[in-house]
Parts: C-alpha cells; structure tokens; sequence
C-alpha cells in the first residue's frame, strides 16, 4: 500500500500531515491553542483563518475577497466540494438572520428522538428529575443494555458539545455510567430525551451587535454527588464563557478533590474557570483581538475574598497549590 | 441497520454494486495501492466494505481496512491527529458575527486517500474483487471484476 485508507489506525494523522504541509505552503500556521486552527497573516494585518475538522474546512476573516482567494489555492490543490456559505459544519446546522448567527442541531435531534422512539415523548422540564442523585451499579449490565446506553449516551454528547449547554450537567451526570449502567440509568438518560422532546427547537444565537465581550459564569455544588465508584462526597462545578450574547464554551465536571467546605469547592471553580479565560487569552492574540481582562462572575463571598486576599487561613490552608492559580 | 443484500432488488443490488466500482476507481485515482507478493514476516490487513444511504438518496460504498490487526510499534507509531475543539467553533461564529465576516465552507473529497504512509503495509484484496489464484497480492483493479454476493452480504443503510 503506497496511501492510506479508511480504517487504518494512521489514515487521520497521515491526512493531517499532508494537510498541515500544504497550508504551510500557503502561509498558513496552526495555532498553540488549538492545532485544528490555522491562520495566515498578512502584512497589511488583515488574516484569513480555517478551521478544519478532518474534511470538513471552515474559512473566515475580515477581508472576503482574501478568503475568497485563499480557498480558491486550497481547491487547486485538493479535490473538494465548494460549500459557499457554511451552512452546515460537524452536521451542526448554521443560519445568518438579520445580523444574528442561529447555531442549532434540529434535523439531527429529531433523527435521534425517532430513533429511540421519543419523537412524540410527554416533554420533561428539566433534563434530569430534580433532587436525583445517580449512583453507580454494582450488578453486571447486559451486553445489550450496556450498548443501548451507549447509544444514548453517545448521540446526547454530541448534541452537548455542540449547542445544547443546558444539557452538559445531565449529560455528563449519566456518561460516568457507560461502561456499566442499569436499567434505571437507561430510564433516566431517556428522561433527558424527554426533556430535548419539549425544547428541541432551541439554538445558540451569537448577536452581532452585542458590546457585553467576553464573560464568565462560575459556580459549584458542594458534597452532594455520590456517582463516583467510591461514593465519596464530591462536589460539581460548572462555568460557561459568554461571546457576542450566547455561549461559546461550557463546562460541568465532578471535582477530583474532596472539598471541606463550600469555599473551597467554589475556589476550585473558579481557579478551572480562570484557565480557560488563559486559553481564551492566548486564542485572542493570535487572531487579533486582544483581551484586557475577562469578568467572571460568581456567587461566594468567600472565594471572592480569599482571591483577593492571599491570606491562608484556618480553612483553607490545606488546598492544593494548583488551584491557586486563580 | 444490517440488511442481506441478497434480499434487494436486482435494480438495488446493481446500485451497490456500481456504488463499490465508484470507490474502487477513487482508490485507483488517488494511486493507493498495487499488487506485491506478501514478504515473509508481513501480515496482510483485511478489509470490509461498508455502504452509506447519503440523506440525498446517494448510494455510496467505502472500502475500510480492518485496522484493529495492525500492531503498534510495528504497522503504526502514533495515531493522534489534531482537529478542532467545539468550543473553537463557536467562539470563531461569535466571533464572525460580532466582525461581519463571512463564512466560506470547503469539504474535502475522500480526505483519507490522500495522506502517505510512512509503514510498509500490506492488504489483502478487497473483498468480492479477489483475483483467483492471486488472493495475496494487493488487488489489481484492472483484473478484479468478481463481485461474489455471499462476501458482500452485509449491507449497512
């Protein structure tokens, strides 16, 4: 075999190589933050940037007949379908209206309601029963269970990750479970399906004339998750970044560290939260738009005063150096 | 969803049929591979056909390699390839909303084919398109016109 193939543990490396060559030939450069990023300067300061998911390419930059031009050379190089608009990216479905950008998953969130017999589902108000706290299964699950789940768990992934924030606490509550679920996980990862069955019209809407810029909200429970094979209490956090009115990062996370007061989890929140307006920092730069500060809000007095204040107290002397990154 | 395809219509199953030729003359084009004799310490990666039913009615047939037989250190080192984060996404389509930039799309024709190896791999020849008496050899396209039902028999729509 002289080319790879589909199938091949080394075909997607062995394409981003020659990718990654090619647009090098084209004075682009591939960012720090994220390798699937690239970007080409020019000297009057005007950049085109892509982004690539595989096969799928995405252009953009504020000079039109520039990117214009820049994918013409890509195309003569590859053999490609010309998309014009995006209207679509990673199936996400992509609309422009009225100075406003729609981002929203429909046609692939009704596909996985028929699929799994929901289209017509009784809708739920929240993505999970309030007050349920999963725990995990001892028993053995089923091959065929343990695939449905998967299934599931798989398909409500990806619409998290892609435009539905409201889901990554449900979502990632229950994908702990897919290696062994029980039949009440399945129950109650359909009753997330239940919920999607009642708000499935819904779509990130970035608002081209919003001034707010870039902020954050951060916030953390404290001790009362048991999902963990331990059963330890651990705390949840949670944050998300907000850009032009509408998410553009979110993120729940059960805490690695057990936490002995409130503050404590908040802190550890919080400190997660300020590393990623790091990363934004740096994305920034490279793309011409640099960050003064970034406003986090939260909601603990204490962690507000201890970030403020570097004064190690009775408390909280104990955290890790880690999380006074923040 | 599997399906015999055996139980399709002659009309259906000629549809598939040329939908695997399509892929084949891809994988002719784009020059992946040729017939070798199999040296002695190499072991011939097997493959699979796997068919799509594109949304737009679109019959498309994708030969993929059996890439759970390759071994490490030997048929592959490193396999992580970079794409791009969600996140990355939607923060660049807020970002293009707040600028009015516009977004251009480009999708790539069999991507995959494209990339050059840097193992010596052998596969057998594709499945159904075997040429009697020279199973080992990589397929040579020109001669493989045997299309055998029974070894195409899984149909995912």
């Amino acid at each position: 075999m002289k080319k790879a193939i589909y199938g091949l543990k080394q075909a997607a490396r062995a394409w981003w190589h020659e990718l990654d060559r090619s647009l090098k030939a084209l004075g682009f450069s591939c960012l720090y933050a994220d390798a699937g990023i690239f970007v080409a300067k020019h000297a009057d300061g005007t950049m085109v940037i892509i982004l690539m998911y595989v096969d799928d390419i995405i252009l953009t930059g504020p000079n039109t007949t520039l990117v214009v031009s820049k994918k013409k050379l890509f195309m003569d190089k590859w053999e490609c379908c010309d998309l014009g608009e995006c209207r679509e990216f990673l199936r996400m479905r992509i609309e422009y209206r009225g100075g406003k950008t729609y981002l929203d998953q429909v046609p692939y969130l009704e596909k996985i309601l028929k699929r799994f017999g929901m289209a017509n589902a009784k809708a739920a108000q929240t993505p999970l029963p309030t007050s349920y706290k999963p725990e995990p299964f001892d028993g053995t699950a089923t091959v065929a269970l343990q695939s449905q789940y998967q299934l599931v768990i798989g398909s409500l992934l990806y619409l998290m990750l892609g435009t539905r924030p409201d889901l990554a606490f449900a979502v990632t509550q229950m994908a702990k479970f897919a290696h062994n679920p029980s039949e009440e996980h399945l129950l109650k990862s359909k009753h997330i399906l239940q919920y999607l069955a009642g708000m499935r019209k819904y779509a990130l809407v970035y608002d081209g004339r919003s001034d707010t810029g870039l902020y954050a909200y951060c916030d953390s429970s404290y001790g009362d998750d048991r999902s963990d094979a331990d059963r330890r209490r651990r705390s949840m956090q949670g944050y998300y970044f907000s850009l032009a009115n509408a998410s553009v990062k979110w993120h729940s996370k059960m805490q690695t560290l057990i936490s002995t007061s409130s503050t404590m989890a908040e802190y550890i929140a919080l400190s997660d939260c300020a590393r990623d307006c790091a990363w934004y920092k740096i994305l920034f730069s490279k793309l011409g738009k640099p960050m003064p500060y970034v406003p986090i809000y939260g909601d603990s007095h204490g962690v507000i005063f201890n970030t403020q204040n570097p004064i190690t107290q009775k408390g909280i002397k104990h955290i890790e150096i880690c999380y006074h990154y923040i | 969803m599997t399906k015999d395809i055996g139980k399709l219509s002659a009309k259906d199953q000629r549809a598939w049929h040329k939908a695997q030729f399509e892929e084949l003359e891809a994988l002719k084009k784009h020059n992946v591979y040729e017939p070798a004799d199999l040296p002695p310490g190499h072991k011939a990666i097997k493959n699979h056909w796997v068919f799509d039913l594109k949304s737009d009615g679109r019959k498309k047939a994708c030969l993929v390699a059996k890439g759970f037989s390759q071994v490490e250190g030997l048929d592959f080192d490193k396999i992580f390839s970079p794409v791009v984060r969600f996140e990355s996404v939607q923060t660049i389509l807020a970002l293009a909303a707040l600028k009015k930039w516009k977004i251009e799309g480009l999708d790539v024709k069999s991507a995959f084919l494209y990339g050059t190896l840097d193992k010596e791999l052998y596969m057998e020849q594709p499945q159904g398109f075997k040429v009697p008496g020279n199973e080992h050899k990589g397929s040579s396209l020109e001669k493989g016109h045997l299309w055998s039902q029974a070894s195409c028999s899984r149909l995912v729509a």
